[in-house]
């Protein structure tokens, strides 16, 4: 079987040489029917690169050990799930998954728009496809995920999957995340197209905004996820750790958001077109860069990634990329141009344009530190590591410009606010963000913690009006009443609304990144009956015990969590496992740390069990109380709604 | 290895006659009249929503009376446009 | 309004953010340090005059010594080739921490051994062994 999967992929390869020849002779002669041949011959690339990858998930869930990818990343004993999710686990099955979500979103593009966009299709696939021909000639020539097993000897089992990746966020993490990597092909690929064509009707841009809108989304979900795993599995108590991998999804995350910003302004006025360009260009390689990344080893050692097959092939494909699209976009200034002008400062245009900036900002200095190290090593030999203060640091400020930007910009008025407006929109919220001020500081939090709290209650109090208003307004001339208003309000303009649902969920965040200012930790060591204290909680060792389970052993422990008072909190659970503990050689047993986190709204507790000491019985646990962690998840929660409510279709009006 | 074969081979052709059959067809296969009603279509929902939008933004006080003004019969006069082209071609 | 006062403000901003940058890298706020020299052990030993490092190696074989009278100290050796160096840690230790592992640790030398204050396992996030080993292994047994 696994000859189906790598001769589909040679055909697909071929195919995509071919469509390429086609539609450029369609382009030459105007022949209708080798546009419809090319069309059908990148349904066909796509199909076969989608076989392809179902014959792998077969082998994979066949456990054909044959295959040197299936043995590394699987064994028997693995469960069917992520035997499935095994295809993203290693470089060659990435490699190939990322190249299925192109042909799925291909698929859907060919078919949708076979009506539209007459002009601008032939070289929307001519770029998807050539984009399709990079990961072919990757997963082909260089990482070849059916390739047979490199030994002399017949395999009995394969390795299995880390059990830190089995997990179900863990397995629904990369999908999310790649069909929002991917997706910045497709406004990609219509960007680049009306460059070549020089269309400057504006209907591309909105076919393209939803697009950017499903992509943007599915990167929110995947990196929402990362985080909810990081913390739920990986036991150092926190969700964001700034490294690389984190980093790369974070970077066209930021420029994705500023892109669907100020393509509102693109469609309300006609502005900023080039900018435009520019962001949709640094948005897709951004996640072509972030694919290279996680997959070249560069971030390990740049000596790691001169030896790798794929790493330079990568930077030649970002370099062909970028040359191409500046390139095209300078040869085209001249029609891009808009002769208006963002008139004021308290205009809405204003407000969309900071916000480009600030995003713009904060992506470089992730970008800058992300790659710090790489070039340090390759300019002075002494590589120069950047850590989580770095971010940190830089960031808080910069994000909490951004945070009030979020409450300020919706308040705006288009071109000019007028000084009756401003007071009319601006007092209530500024009001909540002084009381807010005041609060705070009279219960004692100093610094960045007032600041965030501060702006939280102004960037909440500043939607509930634009809420509020709008209400009012359709209470008043349609004599709703508040529900009604409020849906046909939000019905009439999913957009807005949905955009400002995002807005909330980003502030519920917010007030759940302050809360790590909070966090407090204990390490210790105690015998069953004793108890310790930490952050106004006792904490008692009720018991340990040992179970023997079907792929690891596991000690468990119960510790009984109180408050100061006595009252009864919580019973907390962690466990700590070794996996294939009866495997004779001793490297490949696995310790496995399985947390007990208690979740509030205020705060969690969270208990990590290091080990025990057979013979004084003692047993060692990492407690953390960390304040407002629920609120990430919960914005999260609001970020994906909003999302959706954008995203929602409109009725089709009867004729 | 035979079925694997066979299963390669219809594939292959299955994939090859798919592409080609077009070319063989007449010339005038394809339509662009469908093509520019879609767009139409497209241009007029776009054109609806904008105006809505507009109405709202007026509403909340988000733009002024005058900016009102023109730019509600700029985008009426382009859906009376859009609409009268769409008449013509059902014509 | 004129485009230059636009231009102003960006430029303004992206100056004050590189400054800050600049400023973050350059002082660090406490213990916590932003950006921190990634060195091997021979050019640590070539040093006199260091400050807070990270290094990066394996674990050697049956180094790794736990303080049983409190599980939480570790002592074990950093090998890079040829060149080793003892390294104490207190903390929770990763779970993927063990004979051979590849391991960052940060910290500063203490003596004749290097106190990390952070250990880390490499590859979190991935697991590519040597499949050979573990193969053979099997296959001796049978």
């Amino acid at each position: 079987m696994p000859i189906v999967g790598s001769v589909s992929l040679s055909l697909a390869f071929g195919f995509s040489i071919l469509t390429l020849i086609v539609i450029s002779l369609y382009l030459r002669t105007n022949d209708t029917r080798l546009m419809e041949t090319g069309r059908r011959m990148s349904l066909i690339v796509s199909g076969l690169s989608l076989v392809a990858t179902f014959v792998l998930l077969f082998e994979l869930v066949t456990s054909n050990f044959d295959i040197d990818y299936v043995a590394h990343y699987t064994s028997f004993e693995t469960p069917l799930l992520y035997k499935l999710s095994a295809l993203w686990a290693g470089q060659a099955g990435s490699l190939l998954f990322w190249l299925a979500i192109l042909s799925f979103y291909t698929i859907i593009v060919v078919l949708r728009y076979r009506f539209q966009h007459h002009s601008l299709m032939p070289w929307v696939i001519i770029i998807l496809t050539t984009i399709q021909v990079f990961f072919l000639l990757l997963t082909v020539f260089v990482a070849n995920p059916f390739g047979p097993t490199k030994a002399d000897f017949v395999v009995q089992n394969g390795m299995g999957l880390n059990p830190l990746l089995q997990n179900v966020t863990m397995a629904i993490h990369p999908p999310t995340l790649y069909l929002g990597y991917v997706g910045f092909a497709i406004p990609f690929a219509f960007a680049l197209a009306s460059l070549i064509t020089r269309d400057v009707n504006p209907m591309w841009i909105r076919s393209i905004r939803k697009w950017t809108l499903i992509t943007w989304g599915w990167l929110t979900i995947g990196i929402i996820l990362g985080g909810w795993w990081a913390y739920q599995e990986l036991g150092w108590g926190g969700y964001w750790a700034w490294d690389p991998v984190e980093n790369a999804s974070f970077m066209p995350w930021l420029t994705g958001t500023a892109l669907l910003h100020s393509i509102i302004i693109q469609e309300k006025k006609n502005m900023l077109r080039v900018w435009n360009m520019t962001l949709v260009i640094i948005t897709f390689t951004l996640s072509i860069f972030g694919t290279f990344l996680t997959r070249s080893g560069v971030m390990s050692s740049v000596h790691s990634f001169a030896q790798s097959a794929i790493g330079p092939l990568f930077l030649y494909f970002i370099a062909l990329i970028l040359i191409v699209s500046f390139g095209l976009l300078f040869s085209r200034l001249s029609i891009l141009k808009s002769e208006k002008r963002i008139e004021s400062f308290t205009s809405r245009e204003s407000g969309f344009l900071f916000n480009n900036v600030i995003f713009i900002v904060m992506c470089f200095t992730v970008f800058w530190g992300t790659i710090f190290p790489v070039l340090s090593e390759a300019v002075r030999g002494t590589k120069i590591t950047v850590g989580a203060p770095f971010f940190n640091q830089v960031n808080i400020p910069i994000g909490l410009v951004l945070l009030f930007l979020t409450g300020v910009g919706p308040l705006l008025a288009w071109r000019k606010t007028s000084k009756t407006g401003f007071i009319r929109n601006f007092s209530i919220p500024l009001l909540a963000m002084v009381i807010a001020l005041i609060v705070f500081m009279v219960i004692g939090y100093r610094g960045y913690t007032i600041v965030s709290f501060s702006l939280a209650a102004f960037v909440l109090s500043a939607i509930t009006v634009e809420f509020a208003r709008g209400i009012s307004v359709r209470i008043r001339k349609q004599k709703e009443n508040v529900f009604q208003a409020l849906m046909a309000m939000v019905a009439r303009n999913k957009g807005r609304y949905g955009g400002y649902v995002v807005h909330l969920g980003i502030v519920f965040m917010f007030i759940g990144f302050t809360g790590h200012a909070f966090d407090q930790e204990k390490e210790f060591g105690i015998k069953v009956g004793e108890s310790e204290h930490i952050a106004g909680y006792d904490f008692e060792l009720m018991s340990v015990q040992e179970e023997e389970r079907p792929n690891h052993y596991a000690w468990i422990a119960d510790i009984r969590v109180t408050d100061l008072e006595g009252e009864f909190v919580t019973r907390l659970v962690p466990e700590k496992r070794i996996y294939f503990y009866r495997d004779p050689n001793p490297n490949r047993q696995q310790p496995h740390s399985e947390l007990s986190i208690y979740e509030t709204v205020m705060k969690d507790i969270y208990s990590i069990f290091n080990g025990i000491e057979s013979e004084n019985q003692t047993a060692y646990f990492k407690i953390m109380v960390n304040p407002l962690v629920w609120w990430v998840w919960f914005g999260g929660y609001f970020m994906v709604f909003g999302t959706i409510i954008a995203l929602w279709p409109n009725r089709k009006k009867v004729a | 290895m035979i079925l694997e074969f066979f299963l390669i081979s219809v594939m292959f052709i299955a994939s090859a006659l798919y592409a080609v059959y077009p070319l063989f067809q007449p010339a005038q296969a394809l339509s662009s009249d469908v093509e520019i009603q879609e767009t139409l279509h497209l241009k007029k929902r776009v054109f609806y929503q904008e105006i809505k939008e507009l109405d709202i933004d007026y509403e909340l006080g988000n733009i002024s009376q005058e900016d009102y003004t023109i730019a509600r019969d700029e985008l009426k006069r382009s859906v009376s446009i859009v609409i009268k082209d769409i008449k013509q071609l059902n014509k | 309004m004129g485009k230059n006062k636009f231009l102003v403000v960006i430029i303004g901003f992206i100056t004050v953010t590189a400054f800050w940058m600049y400023w973050v890298s350059t002082n660090p706020s406490g213990t916590e340090s932003a950006l921190i020299r990634f060195l091997s052990i021979d050019e640590l030993r070539a040093e006199t005059n260091h400050g807070r490092v990270k290094l990066g190696g394996n674990v050697a074989d049956e180094s790794i010594q736990i303080n049983q009278n409190d599980l939480l100290e570790a002592t074990f050796i950093l090998s890079q080739g040829e060149a080793t160096l003892p390294v104490r840690y207190y903390g929770t230790r990763p779970d993927l921490f063990k004979d051979g592992a590849e391991v960052i640790v940060e910290g500063a030398m203490e003596g004749e051994v290097f106190q990390a204050e952070v250990l880390q396992t490499k590859c979190a996030s991935r697991y590519e062994g040597d499949l050979r080993d573990v193969q053979t292994e099997n296959i001796e047994e049978m």
